[in-house]
């Protein structure tokens, strides 16, 4: 896959495996991806409830603490636990192997909040679509409740750049987004090369969002310790 | 009409309307606006229903509903051949009839527990064979399909012994045993599937295996028995027949000693191995440096007094004296103390077991605290969306849970008293309504 890496994404079976990569010691926790992100695919901002989220941590004991921001988001998963428990089929995997939600089939039962293991889901109620409406006028994405996630901007994403908002937005270069079919690409590279790793590999929900941490941030990798 | 039906009348209409009227309010008097989530009444509307009484209120009246259900099928199917062996022959219909009305209250709240019930038709729909929540909305009408057919075989084997059978409940009749069959393995099924629904998801993490399903297929014969024997002396009780002294309905005394008795002895049985489950479950996990902290809870933790005040005296020591007492002296009495507190004991383990833990936040604010040398890799999910993760989801008795949980156990005493006057549960009833058949 050559040139832009994002301008095929949304076509079905240009890019089987879509991958993203945070860069944790990029990330200078200006929170402009949450503000993009929240405008793009209209999330509940109000009730605190994001699609992505900066962690404003402080790692280590002090005197040697260090400020850490670790952006979060849907992982992606190749065996997610959200799509096996939902009842309805609301929840599903689409092209380039991104999980969406149908909200029309959604019955708001939440075992799917539940079962995410990295709290990605949250629920978009009858009140946010009224509050949605003073915010984002009347051209409204979510219609009726639903539980609501990341997407990788599924859908959403200007045409012709198809990238996530969040990513368009960041001015630290700390997400990076593209085919993890394509060797070449820089997700890829850095997946491949071992730089990146996935949170908690142990419950083989195979995320295809990755991290790279810094020294400081060894408590995030598997057998890490916690200062 | 007898005096006592027209009590009867009287006390199911007002069951029924005013447990359908509280749910009724419970929908805003909107139920197509609530089967699609658009309520204004209370929870609904601003913020997701949280895992509360409703959640803990359907596997209650669920598991017990199956319980009575498959723990009488038995007893039937056993003694096929040798009716007279069955201590439970002449209560078998109203034992059944007792199980569907239980689960009604269980479905209720299921449904109330979804934001937008109607969709619930995606279930089937769009079948998903990886969702266990899926499987237990099929195995619920497999369930429902089996107690019903029970009933009218039951129903059927009386008409059968006046002379006059219709064609359709001959058919049911003939094949009776097959369908006790068929229900005692789909409610055994459906119990086992509902304790994996919730050991799967986020729980404890001993929870995660095959605890859970034998678990919940043990609790519903502890819990069905419970319930048996809380309605056979109170039936005993506010139903007794004039033609006796003391009896069960239609059941006579020296047949109500042999009921409370066996009774007794397999609430007693049910209840050890209901004790031998819940040691193993925490011994496993307190005896693991990784699940420790979550025993610690448990056993004197913030959770320690609803453990061992609620679970191991409520719920296991004290109906496991009371049990032995009451099949030592066959005391009626004795035995519905008994089910009482292990329904208590129940609704403990089911909050224990399976809501606590999927709505309490110490999951994820103890999960740094990584014992020495652990590979253990624990999560950053406390904050993320920016507030802990399981303040949208949070352990909260709501009025809208209270209004439901209220509807639908009203509801619950108005459907089984119906029965006891539509359907003829006792002993001396003749068969009514026929025409139905016709």
């Amino acid at each position: 896959m050559s040139g832009n890496p994002y301008s095929a994404f949304g076509n079905s079976g240009s890019c089987k495996k879509w991958g993203f990569v945070v860069r944790v010691d990029q990330c200078l926790g200006c929170m402009a991806c949450m503000a993009a992100c929240a405008i793009e695919n209209q999330t509940p901002f109000w009730e605190q409830l994001w699609r992505t989220h900066v962690e404003d941590l402080e790692v280590g004991t002090f005197p040697n603490t260090q400020r850490m921001f670790v952006p979060r988001l849907c992982m992606q998963c190749e065996n997610p636990p959200c799509y096996y428990v939902c009842p309805t089929g609301a929840t599903q995997i689409v092209d380039g192997g991104i999980v969406v939600v149908d909200e029309y089939k959604c019955m708001g039962c939440l075992y799917c909040v539940e079962a995410c293991p990295f709290g990605a889901r949250y629920f978009y109620t009858y009140d946010d679509i009224q509050k949605a409406k003073e915010y984002y006028g009347d051209n409204l994405i979510h219609v009726v409740p639903h539980v609501d996630k990341c997407t990788f901007c599924y859908g959403t994403a200007p045409d012709g750049t198809h990238t996530p908002a969040c990513v368009r937005t960041c001015v630290g270069g700390a997400r990076v987004f593209g085919c993890l079919d394509d060797p070449n690409s820089e997700v890829s590279v850095l997946v491949n090369t071992g730089q990146a790793v996935v949170l908690n590999p142990q419950l083989n929900t195979q995320p295809k969002v990755f991290y790279v941490f810094n020294k400081q941030s060894g408590r995030y990798s598997r057998g890490g310790v916690n200062s | 009409m007898n005096l006592k039906n027209v009590k009867l009348w009287i006390w199911t209409i007002v069951f029924i309307l005013i447990g359908g009227g509280i749910m009724f309010y419970g929908m805003s008097y909107d139920p197509l606006g609530w089967a699609q989530g658009l309520v204004s009444f209370t929870e609904p509307n601003n913020e997701p229903i949280p895992w509360g009484l409703l959640v803990i209120g359907y596997i209650f009246f669920g598991v017990i509903g199956t319980g009575v259900s498959t723990y009488n099928s038995l007893y039937e199917l056993f003694n096929k051949n040798h009716k007279e062996r069955n201590p439970f022959d002449k209560i078998k219909l109203r034992n059944e009839w007792l199980a569907l009305a239980v689960l009604v209250p269980g479905l209720i709240m299921v449904f109330a527990s979804a934001y937008k019930p109607a969709e619930a038709l995606y279930i089937y729909l769009s079948f998903r064979d990886t969702s266990r929540i899926a499987w237990n909305g099929v195995l619920y009408v497999l369930v429902g399909i089996g107690i019903i057919a029970e009933i009218l075989a039951l129903i059927g084997e009386k008409i059968k012994e006046e002379g006059k059978i219709p064609s359709v409940l001959k058919l049911i009749v003939d094949i009776d045993a097959l369908i006790v069959g068929y229900a005692i393995i789909a409610e055994l099924i459906l119990d086992a599937n509902l304790g994996a629904v919730f050991g799967y998801l986020s729980t404890w993490v001993y929870e995660f295996g095959p605890f859970m399903p034998i678990l919940f297929v043990v609790a519903s014969f502890y819990s069905g028995i419970a319930m048996i024997s809380f309605i056979t002396p109170l039936y005993s009780w506010l139903r007794r027949p004039t033609s006796y002294t003391s009896g069960s309905g239609g059941v006579g005394p020296e047949e109500d000693k042999t009921i409370f008795k066996v009774l007794a002895r397999d609430g007693l049985l049910a209840t050890i191995t209901i004790g031998f489950l819940i040691l193993w479950w925490v011994w496993l996990t307190a005896t693991n440096p990784e699940t420790l902290p979550w025993a610690k809870l448990l056993i004197n933790g913030s959770w320690s007094s609803t453990f061992w005040i609620g679970l191991v005296l409520i719920g296991i020591i004290i109906p496991i004296v009371l049990y032995s007492v009451a099949y030592k002296k066959e005391s009626k009495g004795l035995l519905f103390a008994s089910s009482i507190f292990v329904l208590l004991g129940w609704f403990v383990i089911v909050t224990l077991a399976d809501v606590i833990p999927q709505a309490i936040s110490w999951y994820y604010s103890v999960s740094p605290v990584s014992p020495p040398g652990s590979t253990w890799v624990y999560e950053l999910r406390s904050d993320f969306n920016g507030v802990a993760q399981y303040t949208q989801l949070p352990f909260a008795v709501s009025s809208y849970d209270l209004v439901w949980f209220a509807g639908s156990t009203l509801f619950l005493l108005g459907v089984y008293t119906l029965g006891v006057l539509l359907l003829p549960l006792e002993e001396e009833e003749r068969p009514k309504h026929l025409w139905i058949f016709k």
